[in-house]
């Protein structure tokens, strides 16, 4: 829908970086304890663990799809891991039927959506209804229940000063953010959420893509859940609640778009960076952190205001892609 | 349209999805209104002493419809094609605008008139974002609902977790009072639900909401303004919902940081088990009130049965998948007869 490459349009590429370094900068020109080994590593810890949730949201966005259940699908594998446990299951075992339950959650979300046509929207607002009804369940009974030590050290793993999950995840930006731009089956989803009947046209399975997609995003998902679990220690039920819209937010901060076709794993990352940075500023500078959320709003709709802005440079009126949405549910796709 | 090479395999029982995809045309609040029937007959026969308990009955009633009168304005927007996830945050902040105003003097009718002014406010500023500056509605709804969530935790980040209370007698009666044996507030959800159905099926600018949510290309040909008629539903959407807000403060007789807080998603899987539609174009005001009140006997029949309250959202959330599906899917056989016609 927006076009990528015009005049302009690169802001968007640069918009979250330059927001972050220059809120980084401000911090650590105002306070001394910003700039702390301790604390960027315990900010990229926090992102290290949230990311998992948004490697799969960013595709999804690309191919102009979303996926609200990601909160629940963190909650629920953390819990089912902790269960089988708590059943004298071995923690490899374990964790793969809480990611195998992930994917199946994932499933259903692209095979409803693809199959029958309707916004994934709609779709995932039912199974995180569901999927948090089921970690609920599953958090009473677990009351109680500190989680095995072999669990508890998953998230813990340290490489030196930092946390393997960090390190994972900066591998995993290199890696990914390098395959979306130079592998053909990560094209392939750009020009899907672009145009999905052209995409059709030139041979692009976009249904069976799609079911795939969903399917990787809820088994990320789950690994991130996991890991929530792992460094928490217990089952609590508020694990992952709004983490759809917390996502959701550093996805789009990092350039992506509801209308599809638009998207990046580094920047969204650097979207997840840049709000725990805001939290942490929070902290620093002793700030009420319930105003947290108020400016999270205003620079949400300021950036995608922007954006859409320089985005319709030479488009024709406001009525292209005002929602990615409810477009799914004329265009759909096969499976 | 005709891009699918294969044969939709459920097409085979296509006599029965004829009949219930033509009931589902005329009225898309049918399958709520089954629902709900099903729901009040099996908890009226199985435990009617329980159910048909004046204490019941009444809390049936102070639980749909606070959350019933913001599925009205949120029905109207999603059949123009749009939706606001601000809402539960707008609730909070109308009944914390009207209890503050209430609370420092200000006579009932003033603290309403407030607190329906913030709500107001919020809904134009959705509005303008969304229509005129272009943002889409998702994130124009999920940026307001965060901004609004952090000014009412803010104004009452040192009042605990009380909020504010002591509410003069006149603000409370709003919640509390009764007229011929039934709260002013299901009075005032009948008279909004008739008043909005009567716009919506019987006026020009009723029948345009649809218009610009069933085709929004053809819509524009004829010259309606969509972006006027969307704002003016966003501040609809904003003044229901905070007097949802005032309602629910009033009767509890607290304004905290609790009302209203998952109330968004509630009130769209009740829009959408009642007929309504991310896609637009299709809902009424029945089905606003009748997916609303499933949701509510849903969860009053856990707990009559007893049964652990979490599971209440599992269903809730079976029940919206299999309604979106049936929905999605008869959309296709529409299509496709359209197609070979």
């Amino acid at each position: 829908m927006s076009r990528r490459n015009g005049p302009g349009v690169n802001f968007s590429s640069f918009t979250i970086i330059i927001l972050t370094l220059v809120l980084a900068a401000g911090l650590t020109l105002t306070s001394a304890t910003f700039l702390s080994v301790n604390n960027i590593v315990s900010i990229l810890y926090g992102v290290s663990i949230n990311f998992w949730g948004a490697i799969g949201f960013v595709y999804l966005m690309i191919m102009g799809e979303l996926d609200l259940s990601v909160g629940s699908v963190y909650a629920m594998s953390g819990m089912v891991t902790g269960l089988l446990m708590k059943a004298h299951w071995p923690l490899l075992p374990a964790l793969l039927l809480a990611l195998a339950m992930s994917a199946a959650v994932g499933f259903i979300n692209g095979f409803l959506v693809v199959r029958f046509k309707v916004p994934s929207m709609m779709i995932t607002l039912g199974t995180m209804a569901a999927v948090r009804g089921l970690s609920n369940l599953f958090c009473t009974w677990l009351y109680g229940y500190p989680y095995p030590p072999s669990y508890e050290a998953l998230a813990r793993l340290r490489v030196g000063n930092l946390h393997l999950t960090t390190l994972v995840m900066i591998a995993a930006v290199v890696v990914l953010e390098i395959l979306l731009k130079r592998a053909a089956v990560f094209r392939q989803m750009y020009y899907v959420g672009e145009n999905i009947e052209t995409a059709r046209i030139y041979g692009i399975k976009a249904g069976r893509q799609k079911i795939i997609v969903f399917t990787v995003m809820s088994l990320l998902s789950g690994i991130g859940g996991i890991l929530v679990g792992s460094r928490l220690r217990f089952a609590d039920s508020t694990i992952g609640n709004g983490l759809e819209f917390t996502i959701l937010t550093a996805v789009v901060l990092g350039g992506a778009s509801l209308s599809g076709g638009k998207g990046s794993i580094l920047r969204a990352v650097v979207g997840l960076v840049f709000l725990a940075t805001i939290t942490t500023g929070m902290i620093v500078h002793n700030i009420e952190p319930l105003i947290q959320q108020l400016i999270v709003g205003v620079i949400l709709i300021i950036t995608v205001f922007i954006d859409t802005r320089m985005g319709r440079m030479g488009e024709a009126g406001f009525a292209a892609g005002r929602s990615g949405m409810s477009r799914n549910a004329n265009d759909g796709a096969e499976a | 349209m005709g891009a699918s090479g294969k044969r939709f395999p459920l097409e085979t029982i296509s006599g029965g999805a004829k009949i219930l995809r033509n009931a589902l045309d005329r009225r898309p609040e049918s399958i709520a209104l089954v629902l709900c029937v099903i729901m009040a007959a099996l908890l009226g026969i199985t435990v009617p002493r329980y159910f048909f308990s004046p204490h019941n009955l009444n809390s049936l009633v102070t639980s749909t419809v606070p959350e019933g009168i913001v599925a009205l304005g949120m029905m109207m927007l999603l059949i123009s094609g749009v939706f606001d996830l601000s809402v539960g945050s707008v609730m909070c902040l109308g009944g914390l605008v009207a209890a503050i105003a209430s609370t420092f003097g200000f006579s009932t009718f003033a603290a309403l008139g407030m607190g329906l002014g913030s709500g107001m406010v919020i809904g134009f500023l959705n509005g303008l974002v969304s229509e005129i500056a272009g943002v889409n509605p998702l994130i124009t709804t999920i940026g307001m609902m965060y901004i609004v969530r952090g000014i009412t935790e803010i104004t009452l980040v040192k009042r605990g977790k009380a909020g504010f209370s002591n509410f003069p007698e006149g603000f409370r009666a709003l919640g509390q009072g009764k007229l011929l044996g039934l709260q002013y507030m299901l009075w005032v959800l009948v008279a909004l639900a008739l008043l909005f159905s009567v716009y919506l099926v019987k006026r020009r600018g009723g029948r345009r909401i649809y218009f610009i949510g069933g085709n929004e290309a053809a819509a524009a040909a004829m010259g309606i303004n969509r972006r006027k008629i969307r704002i003016a539903l966003y501040v609809i959407a904003g003044l229901l919902a905070a007097l949802a807000g005032i309602f629910i403060n009033a009767r509890t007789g607290a304004a905290n940081r609790y009302t209203g807080q998952n109330s968004h998603l509630n009130v769209i899987i009740a829009c959408i088990i009642g007929g309504g539609s991310l896609a637009g174009g299709k809902g009424n005001m029945p089905g606003a009130v009748l997916g609303m009140l499933f949701l509510v006997l849903l969860n009053n029949a856990f707990n009559l049965y007893d049964v652990n309250q979490h599971v209440q959202s599992l269903v809730n959330g079976l029940v919206l998948l299999v309604v979106v599906v049936i929905d999605g899917w008869i959309n296709i056989l529409k299509r496709r007869a359209l197609g070979k016609e």
